[in-house]
């Protein structure tokens, strides 16, 4: 599903416009943004946690040059599954796994 | 910050923004994210611009073993959903560490970096190791100088370097119970190693020192006599030096009584040993002697035949004494072969290299080609 799949549904499921529907969601992501760049997160039932999660600097060793680099730490989004959303992947596996076929094949 | 906010507060927020209704926005973050959930199950990626594609990822079943029981079993495959954020947001989020860069290290760096952890198990092992080997030396000089230059004291101060060394043991195994047993492994390492030294010398200096030495030595047993049961009496371990006292008088007796079949009395009680040795020698010899004769034969024979072997060859080789008198004959290089394998066939010995390789001008003795002709010099003695 791309973007534009994405947001006809959104526009569908919520009897807007395409463009409305485009800027609303555009605004939504502003505001997750400003969640995270406040340091915060957020949490939906039946979705999960977004956060934003610090990595820790690191030496990294290139196999095929053995030339060593720190890495730098960095702040990264995570997401999270909530518990329902897992239990939902997993429920009705013979399904699912034939749609994950299909997915890796066109992905392939 | 550090605050974790729920749906009706985004709804405020996002309310706010767009000027929304605070019903509708609600409902508009709900089915925002309910799409993303519902696809995600429904097994497909979503890809939502400016914010990143939550994927399905099939996790197959694999293997894993119990550890506790060593049982082998399944870990079934799942599904789990991932978050790959775009590369916009990325940046945006990052931004407050984004003044940091990947910087390749030089080993050095990368040593210092590995040591600020906190793991320094090196470091004291090697603070360990370094403290015996260090007391260690001045007693290897000590008996090999002596040694090297034989003296009349010389049956006397083997005894005393052995007195020490067995008053260090005990005394680094108060401080530490692992250094002190490391430090008495090492200590008999050197202590053996010392009494090879010694045989191998005696032997070898024996023609030069020895007649001395028979000559000062029925003078001196009283004296190595008195040294041994003094040092007798102090010590508290006897197992170490007493090796070290044996040998030395083996040294001065064992050539003389070598071609003498062994006998196989065995050193037994130190009480026993006194009195003989109090008698005149013969019977220390021949209580003594069995283990110091195999021991010291063996290790000259074993110098000499290298020796010989070495001494041979080498001057077979050396450039002073041959010189090259003209073309012997044409050798055709096999395919694998070298120069120390034409040397063996043509010379029958590989040390002759050097002369090939000179006659032919090669640069590099790796440079043969297979099939090649190379001209073997005849040699002549100077």
């Amino acid at each position: 599903m791309n973007n534009k799949q994405f947001l006809t549904e959104l526009s569908v499921r919520n009897g807007l416009s395409l463009q409305d529907a485009g800027q609303k969601a555009d605004a939504l992501i502003e505001v997750m943004k400003g969640i995270w760049n406040d340091g915060d997160s957020f949490s939906l039932s039946g979705f999960g946690v977004m956060e934003v999660r610090k990595k820790n600097e690191r030496i990294s060793v290139n196999p095929n040059t053995g030339i060593r680099m720190l890495i730098p730490p960095k702040l990264a989004v995570s997401f999270k599954p909530s518990p329902l959303l897992k239990d939902r992947l997993n429920a009705t596996d013979q399904v699912h796994l034939d749609m994950a076929d299909d997915d890796s094949n066109l992905n392939d | 910050m550090d605050k974790k906010l729920n749906l009706s507060q985004i709804a405020e927020l996002l309310a706010v923004k767009s000027g929304m209704s605070k019903a509708s926005s609600e409902k508009f973050t709900k089915t925002f994210f309910d799409i993303i959930s519902d696809n995600t199950v429904a097994g497909e990626s979503v890809k939502i611009k400016g914010l990143g594609t939550f994927k399905t990822i099939q996790v197959e079943n694999r293997e894993s073993v119990n550890v506790n029981t060593g049982e082998r079993f399944v870990i079934p495959g799942y599904r789990k959903v991932n978050f790959i954020p775009d590369i916009t947001l990325k940046e945006e989020i990052n931004k407050p560490f984004s003044a940091f860069e990947t910087l390749i290290l030089t080993d050095s760096q990368a040593a210092v970096l590995a040591e600020s952890k906190p793991e320094l198990p090196v470091e004291t092992v090697m603070t360990v190791e370094s403290g015996p080997t260090d007391e260690h030396e001045p007693d290897e000089s000590v008996p090999s100088v002596d040694i090297i230059q034989p003296k009349p004291v010389e049956p006397v101060q083997p005894v005393e370097s052995g007195e020490q060394t067995a008053h260090e043991g005990p005394k680094v195994r108060e401080i530490t119970q692992k250094r002190g047993v490391r430090f008495l492994l090492n200590l008999l390492l050197w202590i053996l190693f010392l009494l090879l030294i010694l045989m191998v010398l005696a032997y070898l200096f024996w023609p030069l020192a020895g007649q001395k030495l028979l000559a000062v030595y029925d003078n001196k047993t009283a004296r190595t006599e008195k040294v041994e049961q003094e040092s007798r009496s102090s010590l508290t371990e006897i197992s170490e030096p007493e090796p070290e006292q044996t040998q030395t008088v083996i040294q001065e007796e064992n050539i003389q009584e070598r071609e003498k079949p062994a006998d196989k009395m065995p050193l037994s009680d130190l009480t026993e040993k006194e009195d003989v040795n109090v008698k005149p020698e013969s019977p220390v010899q021949q209580a003594s002697e069995p283990p110091a004769a195999v021991f010291s034969s063996n290790g000259f024979r074993l110098t000499t035949a290298d020796e010989q072997k070495d001494l041979g060859l080498f001057t077979a080789a050396d450039t002073v004494n041959y010189r090259m008198t003209g073309t012997l004959t044409v050798h055709q290089v096999k395919k694998g072969e070298t120069l120390t394998q034409i040397s063996l066939a043509e010379y029958g010995t590989k040390k002759l290299w050097p002369y090939i390789a000179a006659y032919n001008k090669l640069r590099d003795s790796n440079s043969l080609n297979a099939g090649s002709r190379i001209l073997i010099p005849s040699l002549e003695t100077r």
